[in-house]
Parts: C-alpha cells; sequence; structure tokens
C-alpha cells in the first residue's frame, strides 16, 4: 500500500504540475468589452444548445458585450441564496415567477423601466408580465411560460367509447369513471397546491389578496373537494400509490388514461414513451375557466455594474428574434403575443397551451407564498386522509397555520 | 485494558529519567501533530460557526441587502419561537424516532456482517463488495427502486398478502412513510459501519481468541467476551457517528417526499425543516437557531454515551 | 462431517446470498438500465436486442467529459492523501501524546461534527470567495484536506495500538515523529485502508461544495457535469444512471483494492517480539 500511496503521490504532484500551467481562465480585454454574466440553471442538452445559439446570435450583433453563461448545477435557489449573500451573483439570471415576490421585497433586483420601450413590452402576455411587476415597475422579462393542460391516451379513450376530451369538471368525471378498468386508473392527480389550485380557480375562488391570504372561501373548498373526491371515489390515484415518480410517468407507462401537467410532457413523451398516442386538451372548466401558468424571467442583480449592457441581454433574450428561435425549437412557448401565433402554427395540436394562458394566474402567491403552498398543501392531505370532515374546515385550519 | 498489562515492562530509573524529558516534550509535539487540523478548522470552520452562531440571534435572510453584522438582532426570540413551533416539535418527534430506530439496528446487522466476512469463508471478497455496494449506490437510484418495492401493488405487498396481509401504502401512509425511509437509510448505510468495524476487528490479537479457544470457549463466548471489549473504541466511534449522521438525516426525508416533508409531516425532520425555514422561507436567523438546538441535543447525547463508554479513563 | 452441521452451513449461505442480493439489486439494475433505450427505462424486464451503450457515449461525446474526470482525480487524490496524513497525524495525538488542551479539542472535534453543514455553508462560501478561490483548484482542495470524521477514527484506531511499542522505540531514541511515521503508521494498515476508502468515495461523490465552488465547465467534477444536463422538470433515468455508474465504479475498485487490508495479524505482526 506504500507503494501504492507513493504512485498516487506522484501522479497527483505530476498532474497538479501540468494544470497549474495550462488551465487559466482566459482574460477578456476589459478595457473594450464588457462581460455580462449569464445565471441559468442545468437544462437538457436541447434546451441548453437553444440558449448558446440565442448567445451566439446576440454576441454577433453586440460585439462589444459577452455573454458568460454560468449553469447553476444542484438546487437553484439555494445556490442562488449562497451567490446573492457573497455578492457574487451573475448580472442577469433566470428567476421564477415563484420566488419573484421576495427578490423585488428585498430589492435584489432591479426595475427594467427606464431600459425599455412602453410599446414593445405590450407584446408580453399580460398575466406573465404582472408575476413581476410591482408598484407599477417591472423587474423582469418573461422568457417563456407553460400552462396546465390535460393529456390523455387517445387509445384509451377510443377503447372505452369516448369521442372528444372532457371539457367540464362533470364530463371529466364521467371520463374517469368510465376509464378506470383493468388495473388502470382514469387520472393520475398528486396532492400538489401547483395541480389543485386550478380546480379552487374554476370554482371562483381567490389564493391571495396582495401578500394576504383569503383561500377559505367556499368556492376554494368546493375547488378543493372536487379534486380530492376524484381520488376517493376512486376513478383517480396518486403517483405514489401508482408506484411512479410523477403524473408524467403515469401517463408514459399506461397506468392512467389522463393527467393534468404542462408543455414539458412533449418532450418527454416523445423519448420516454413513443408508442403512446396521446392528445392535449384545453382543462375542463368548473365554473369558470381557470388555470395556473409558470413562466421564468431573466432578471438584472440590483448590484451588477454594467446596467445599460445587462439590459441589452435581458431584451435581446426576450426580444422576438430570440424568442421566434424558441417558437421555432417547439421547447417551450415563447411569452410573446405576436410569438405564440408562430408556436401554434408550427405546432397546431398545441395550441391548448396557449389557448389557456388568458385564463391563466402566474403560480405565485405574494410574499408567503411558500406557507401559502405549504399550507394548502396540508389542507389537501388531511381531506385526502380523511382527517378533517370536509374541505371547508381544512381550509380554516390552513389559513390559521400561514397567519 | 488487559492487553496493556500483558506487554507492560517495568521500567528502570534510567528510562524513568528519559521518560520525563520526553514527556516534556511532548506537549509541543502533541500540538506540532495536531497543528494542519488546527489551523485548517480555525481557518475554515470556526470563523463560519460564529457567524451561523450570532445569525441564530438576529432576524436575516440571505437575499438581504444589508451584511449579517448589520442585520437587526433578536435576542433569544429565535430559540423561544422553535419551541413554540409545532412543526419543529413535530420534526424533532420524527428524528428521535428515526435515530432510535436506525441507529441500534444498522449497527447489530453491520457487526454481525463484519464479523462474518471477517472469517475465512468462501467467496469472501465478493460478500465484502456486495454488502459494502449500497453505500455507493446513488440515491436517485435507491428511492426509484424503493418506489417499485413499496408501492401499493409493489413486491413488498406480493410478499405480504401470501402472508394474508392487508397490502399497505407505504409512502402514502402518515404511519408508515417514516418506517419506510428508516429501511431505506439502514439499508443505504449498512455497508459503511461494516467496513470500519471490519478494520476494528484486524486489530484484535489473534492471540487472544487462540488462548480463548483452549479454554474451550465457543464461538458466541468469544464474541461476547473478546471481540466486543476489545471493539469498543470503534463501537464508540461508529455509534457516535450514526447517531449523528441519523440527527441529521435530510437526504432521504427529502427524495422521498419531494421536499414538502408529507404526508401530514410525517416525514418532516429537523434538517429538512432547517433547510425549509432558511432557504425557502427565508429565515436564516431562526435557520441558525434550530440547528443550534440539534447541536445542543447531539452534543448532550454524545457526553451520556462517553460515560457509559468510559473513553476517558480507559485509555 | 455431521449432517447437522452441513444444514447449518447451508442456511448460513443462503443468508450471506440473499442478503448480497438485497444489497446488489438496485445496484445491478441501475447497471442494466443505464444500457437501455430510454423507452424502456420504466419497463422491468430486459430485452438484451435493445441494449447498447448510446447513454455512454453520448456523455463521452458532448460533453467536456475527459476533463470532468481528470479535475474528480485529481481533486479526490490530493484531498485524500491529505486527509490520510493530517487526519492520522491529528488522531494519533489525540490518542497518544499528552498535551495540554487534549481533552477539549477532542471535544471540540466530536462538537464541530454535530453542526448542520447548511448553516455555516454560507458563511464558508462568502470566506472563500473573499479569498478568490472560487473556480480554482486551491478552493476545491485545501478547504477539504482534514476531516472532522477522519480524525475521529483515527484516534479511536490508534488507542488500541499497544502502548510499550512505542515506548519502547522511544526509549530507543526514536522521535515522535519517527515513531508515528515508521512504527505507528505501518501498524495501522488497515485503518489506513479504510480512511482511504472512506475519504475518497466521500470526495469522489461529493456535490454541494464542487458544484458551488465550481462554476466554469472547465473546472466541473464528474458529480458536478453530470447535473448540468438534467431537465428541470424530469430527467432520464437512463442517462442519470450512466452518470451513476461512472461515478460508483472508481468507489468500487477502490474498496476492491483497499479491502485486501483487512486481513487477520497485519496489525499484530508488532506485537512479536
Amino acid at each position: 500500500m506504500k507503494k501504492l500511496i507513493a504512485l498516487f503521490t506522484a501522479a497527483v504532484m505530476a498532474v497538479g504540475l501540468f494544470a497549474g500551467s495550462t488551465f487559466k481562465p482566459a482574460k477578456v480585454n476589459a478595457a473594450t468589452k464588457k462581460v455580462i454574466r449569464l445565471g441559468v440553471w442545468a437544462s437538457s442538452p436541447a434546451e441548453s444548445e437553444l440558449l448558446d445559439n440565442q448567445i451566439k446570435e446576440f454576441e454577433r450583433l453586440y460585439p462589444n458585450i459577452k455573454i458568460q453563461k454560468l449553469v447553476i448545477t444542484g438546487d437553484y435557489n439555494q445556490v442562488m441564496q449562497v451567490k446573492i449573500a457573497s455578492r457574487t451573483e451573475p448580472d442577469v439570471f433566470y428567476l421564477d415567477v415563484y420566488q419573484a415576490p421576495a427578490y423585488i421585497a428585498k430589492k435584489v433586483i432591479a426595475p427594467l423601466d427606464s431600459y425599455l420601450d412602453k410599446n414593445d413590452v405590450k407584446d408580453f402576455e399580460p398575466s406573465l408580465l404582472k408575476g413581476f411587476t410591482s408598484g407599477g415597475k417591472i423587474y423582469g422579462l418573461p422568457k417563456d411560460y407553460n400552462t396546465l393542460v390535460l393529456f390523455y391516451n387517445k387509445d384509451m379513450f377510443k377503447e372505452a367509447g369516448i369521442t372528444k376530451a372532457p371539457t367540464t369538471w362533470k364530463e371529466l368525471e364521467e371520463a374517469a369513471k368510465k376509464l378506470t378498468k383493468n388495473g388502470v386508473k382514469g387520472l393520475s392527480l398528486s396532492i400538489d397546491a401547483a395541480r389543485f389550485i386550478p380546480f379552487m380557480f374554476q370554482s371562483g375562488a381567490k389564493i391571495n389578496d396582495g401578500d394576504k391570504p383569503v383561500f377559505n372561501t367556499p368556492q376554494a373548498a368546493k375547488g378543493l373537494d372536487f379534486y380530492v373526491s376524484l381520488l376517493k371515489k376512486g376513478y383517480a390515484a396518486t403517483p405514489k400509490e401508482l408506484g411512479v415518480g410523477w403524473n408524467g410517468d403515469a401517463l408514459a407507462q399506461k397506468k392512467v388514461a389522463m393527467v393534468i401537467e404542462g408543455g414539458w410532457m412533449i418532450p418527454f413523451m416523445k423519448d420516454a414513451a413513443p408508442n403512446v398516442n396521446y392528445g392535449i386538451a384545453r382543462l375542463p372548466k368548473g365554473d369558470k375557466e381557470g388555470d395556473l401558468v409558470f413562466t421564468v424571467a431573466y432578471a438584472m442583480s440590483a448590484r451588477t455594474k454594467n446596467k445599460v449592457e445587462a439590459a441589452e441581454v435581458i431584451k435581446f433574450l426576450t426580444g422576438r428574434q430570440a424568442l421566434s428561435m424558441t417558437a421555432e425549437s417547439g421547447l417551450a412557448i415563447p411569452s410573446r403575443i405576436s410569438m405564440g401565433g408562430v408556436y401554434t402554427a408550427k405546432y397546431p395540436e398545441r395550441k391548448p397551451l396557449v389557448d389557456m394562458v388568458k385564463y391563466s394566474q402566474v403560480y405565485q402567491f405574494g410574499i408567503k407564498s411558500s406557507k401559502i403552498l405549504d399550507a394548502l398543501n396540508k389542507a389537501c392531505e388531511k381531506l385526502y386522509y380523511k382527517k378533517v370532515k370536509d374541505a371547508k374546515t381544512a381550509l380554516d385550519q390552513a389559513i390559521k397555520e400561514v397567519k | 485494558m488487559s492487553l496493556e498489562v500483558k506487554t507492560n515492562v517495568a521500567p528502570s530509573k534510567t528510562k524513568v529519567m528519559t521518560m520525563k524529558r520526553l514527556k516534556r516534550r511532548e506537549k509541543i509535539e502533541g500540538w506540532l501533530f495536531v497543528l494542519p487540523f488546527v489551523i485548517s478548522a480555525a481557518v475554515f470552520f470556526i470563523g463560519p460557526l460564529l457567524v451561523a452562531f450570532m445569525l441564530s440571534f438576529k432576524e436575516y435572510s440571505y437575499l438581504d441587502m444589508v451584511s449579517m453584522f448589520e442585520a437587526p438582532w433578536v435576542g433569544l426570540s429565535n430559540y423561544i419561537n422553535a419551541f413554540q413551533d409545532s412543526t419543529f416539535l413535530r420534526a424533532l418527534l420524527n428524528t428521535s424516532l428515526y435515530s432510535l430506530g436506525v441507529v441500534p439496528i444498522q449497527l447489530f446487522i453491520a457487526l454481525v456482517l463484519a464479523l462474518i466476512v471477517d472469517l475465512n469463508i468462501k467467496g469472501k471478497t465478493f460478500f465484502r463488495v456486495a454488502y459494502y455496494i449500497p453505500t455507493v449506490t446513488s440515491t436517485v437510484a435507491v428511492s426509484v427502486m424503493f418506489l417499485f418495492i413499496f408501492k401499493t401493488d409493489g413486491i413488498l405487498n406480493k410478499i405480504l398478502s401470501f402472508f394474508n396481509l392487508p397490502p399497505y401504502n407505504w409512502f402514502g401512509d402518515t404511519r408508515l412513510a417514516l418506517p419506510t425511509i428508516m429501511m431505506m437509510a439502514i439499508w443505504s448505510s449498512v455497508g459503511l459501519y461494516m467496513v470500519i468495524f471490519l478494520a476494528g476487528l484486524q486489530d484484535i490479537p489473534m492471540s487472544l481468541y487462540e488462548a480463548a479457544r483452549i479454554d474451550g470457549a465457543s464461538k458466541i463466548q468469544e464474541v461476547l467476551y473478546i471481540t466486543v471489549p476489545l471493539l469498543k473504541p470503534t463501537i464508540f466511534f461508529n455509534l457516535v457517528v450514526s447517531l449523528i449522521g441519523t440527527f441529521q438525516v435530510f437526504d432521504q426525508a427529502f427524495v422521498v417526499s419531494n421536499g414538502t416533508g408529507g404526508p401530514l409531516d410525517s416525514t418532516m425532520t429537523v434538517v429538512l425543516y432547517l433547510y425549509k425555514t432558511g432557504f425557502r422561507d427565508f429565515q436564516m436567523g431562526y435557520a441558525s437557531a434550530i440547528a443550534f438546538i440539534l447541536f445542543a441535543i447531539i452534543f448532550i447525547l454524545t457526553l451520556i454515551q462517553r460515560k457509559f463508554f468510559g473513553e476517558e479513563t480507559e485509555f | 462431517m455431521q449432517k447437522g452441521f452441513k444444514l447449518s452451513k447451508v442456511l448460513f449461505y443462503l443468508i450471506l446470498v440473499g442478503y448480497a442480493v438485497i444489497c446488489l439489486g438496485p445496484f445491478l439494475w441501475s447497471f442494466i438500465t443505464s444500457f437501455k433505450p430510454t423507452s424502456e427505462i420504466n419497463n422491468f424486464n430486459i430485452d438484451f436486442k435493445t441494449l447498447s451503450a448510446k447513454n455512454y457515449i453520448f456523455l463521452w461525446k458532448e460533453f467536456p467529459f475527459a476533463r470532468w474526470v481528470f479535475n474528480s482525480i485529481y481533486v479526490a487524490l490530493l484531498v485524500t492523501l491529505g486527509n490520510i496524513l493530517f487526519n492520522s497525524m491529528a488522531g494519533y495525538a489525540l490518542a497518544r501524546i499528552n498535551f495540554p488542551g487534549k481533552k477539549a479539542l477532542f471535544l471540540a472535534i466530536l462538537g464541530m461534527m454535530m453542526v448542520p453543514g447548511q448553516v455555516v455553508m454560507v458563511p464558508t462560501f462568502i470566506l472563500l470567495s473573499k479569498l478568490g478561490w472560487v473556480n480554482t483548484y486551491k478552493g476545491l482542495t485545501i478547504p477539504f484536506l482534514t476531516s472532522l470524521f477522519g480524525i475521529f477514527l483515527m484516534r479511536q484506531f490508534f488507542t488500541t495500538i499497544p502502548k510499550a511499542i512505542e515506548e519502547s522505540a522511544m526509549i530507543d531514541g526514536l522521535s515522535r515523529f519517527g515513531i508515528f511515521f515508521r512504527i505507528v503508521l505501518p501498524l495501522a494498515r488497515p485503518a489506513l485502508s479504510t480512511q482511504f476508502i472512506l475519504m475518497f468515495t466521500g470526495n469522489w461523490n461529493s456535490f454541494l461544495w464542487p458544484s458551488l465552488l465550481a462554476q466554469s465547465e472547465e473546472m466541473y467534477t464528474l458529480p458536478v457535469g453530470l447535473n448540468s444536463f438534467y431537465g428541470q422538470y424530469y430527467q432520464f433515468w437512463d442517462q442519470v444512471l450512466a452518470g451513476v455508474m461512472i461515478l460508483s465504479i472508481p468507489s468500487i475498485l477502490i474498496f476492491l483494492i483497499f479491502q485486501k487490508n483487512f486481513i487477520k495479524g497485519i496489525a499484530t505482526t508488532g506485537l512479536k517480539e
């Protein structure tokens, strides 16, 4: 073993010398070229390639600005806090709409209004932009979005004699009932606020009023009740009961006929379940239409030294040219109204995803977002495990927890 | 220890003189031996630790624009709040139950396995590698496997139905989720403790076993009266490390509950709750207070163990 | 041999093999899945015709994979060797040398192990970024050259080595350092092997710190690199598990090599006078 250790030492030292001599960060000519550091989370190779192409195009058009992409692996929210606390955060970074209220309240990110063309801003889907607006100021420009829609197995529908996707709660329940047979469940529903909140919207409820939680209304209870009733009646099951990681797996493995998920299902199904013949439909409506929309923006660090250049980067990456590249790729739905048309023209079967945006609210519930979601999840669990007599009681208890 | 008595030679007068001189030198040499560690800990650990301790008396989040030194003091209120926070108390209870279940079982299995693969049995290397492999298998793979095994129509429930037992919803049931995580933890960490026991076993002189065998001791007696007493330092090590590890459990609870600690807080552990309050709810001061409460609990438990093992007097 | 004895032996091996199957199951499943096409990952049957090394080829071709492997080996070996030396020295002093403050130092080491890493993470990172060590090999190695766990481990092992050996060597005129390097360390082969296995595996698999410290692609270690192309919403297990396999195989090889030192007699040979 001594020999082994000696060998290792020698090897490490040799390698160390070699390493020391070759790998130095390339120095950029600071006088002429401004470097903007762009913080993004890890994404699939196809998504990375899209961003790389957008960056390449930007650098061609703005030769005096260089974008340095920093991929943040692991827990993005945690790592960003590490960087912000050590004052080493990137100049421009991805910001999930869910985190936006905290970042705005703590003044981590800078308002962008003075760099923006007011008319151009009108091209962004208004519900998305609202998620990054506070006190009349815009703190981030959304790059893309995803709504929740119904993904259904066409073959199973045909076999059960259902000719069209359900459009109302009643039809949804009937379809789920018919489709539940031979070990297959009608729906896969996870106990997750990010999936059942649309049902609360559909029964006319609000989750929050600014920073104040207001989700203990009879309307909210109605939505939650319907969602859980599908599970209790056995027409739906949770992914855990089905032994899968998430709803998408349940559809891919043909364990259910329907799931409620977003556009990320499309590339997933293509690779994981090319043999499943599925369709996309709008979310069935309750008393009214309602849905959640998930979106991500580019935001600017309040501490960046190169505000003008950072703003150029944000404007380009959410501009028509960059977003038309997004639309063409089909990897995400571009956040601009004008580009939504480009996307649906190329991918007509995905139109429901775009259609739902006008009925949607962003996945964000004020500064107490994470507390509200925890409480809602717990309320749903209580109802599901029959720890409370009805949805209203569960929600009443939940609202106390938030306060 | 019996070993010492056996090999100790009565020192002569001149030897006593040199020993005295050497004892003086030892004081310096002792510090020279620990110097690399002391420097490293002083630079990289003590400072951050003091900062974290300071934060436990402040209201602060890492998103704040003011530095942590300028953040407002709140006195003991973080600590007081913690003991009135039902979720934290639930997390503490869960973590204690988890530790109480996992520590004895995993150390017992590890010791038995170490004793077995220390024997000259056929395929010894194979068994050693096989039992060690769970420690290098990724948490992702493990949780996927366990989801498959524990699902409602999974292998485990099929085996149970063989004995006419009803199927259980292992990860979904509020009473079963924690025991399920405990099983995962035991499975994946037994190999680590086995390796340490195995190394400790090598320090026990063969001559003692030979002597015992001549006296007609059985295998069980050998283990109870030679192996276990002489393995005490290793057992103490494994006990302390396992206790610390179980009280700081995070990964398994995070993976199984998607970070929520659900269903209904049944898998909420102290460190998971600390992570949630600190990084998700942006209350780092409160999270730091939780960390130091946890620290105090583990420290007291370790001191009790240490007394129990008579660590200090023995060597 | 008696019949009863044979039966118990069969039972004994049956239990051994049974537990081995439980241990190896998930690993073998991971191994096989890493060769499956994505559409087959949820299928627990194996169709040998569809297996291919495409995930490995993909990793090799699309990413600076050799560079990540190099970084990982470099960092893991440097850190492991530092730990072997420094932890053994400190562990030895705590077990054997009488110096003022020893008891307090030992308690401090135990205490520091009990502080949850999540609360010291950010202050430590601030320190390292002030030192300018972010995105450097210095940052990836120097803070990790000693380990509380390793020191505690070595201390416990050194307490079992008979004092008489060192005392006689001391009287023969060897200095403490001489005793340590020439007499004690060779006696501690099982303990050193354990430390090598655990430190190497720990560092090789470590993700959190390298992910914070390595910012550019050419500084990634293997676990960070493998995490850098997971999609935001889901991961394909075949790709993930191919990465996992590449990560776990060196750890297993290291174990295979060093477990050879777990043989009765090495530690005790020194006793035979």
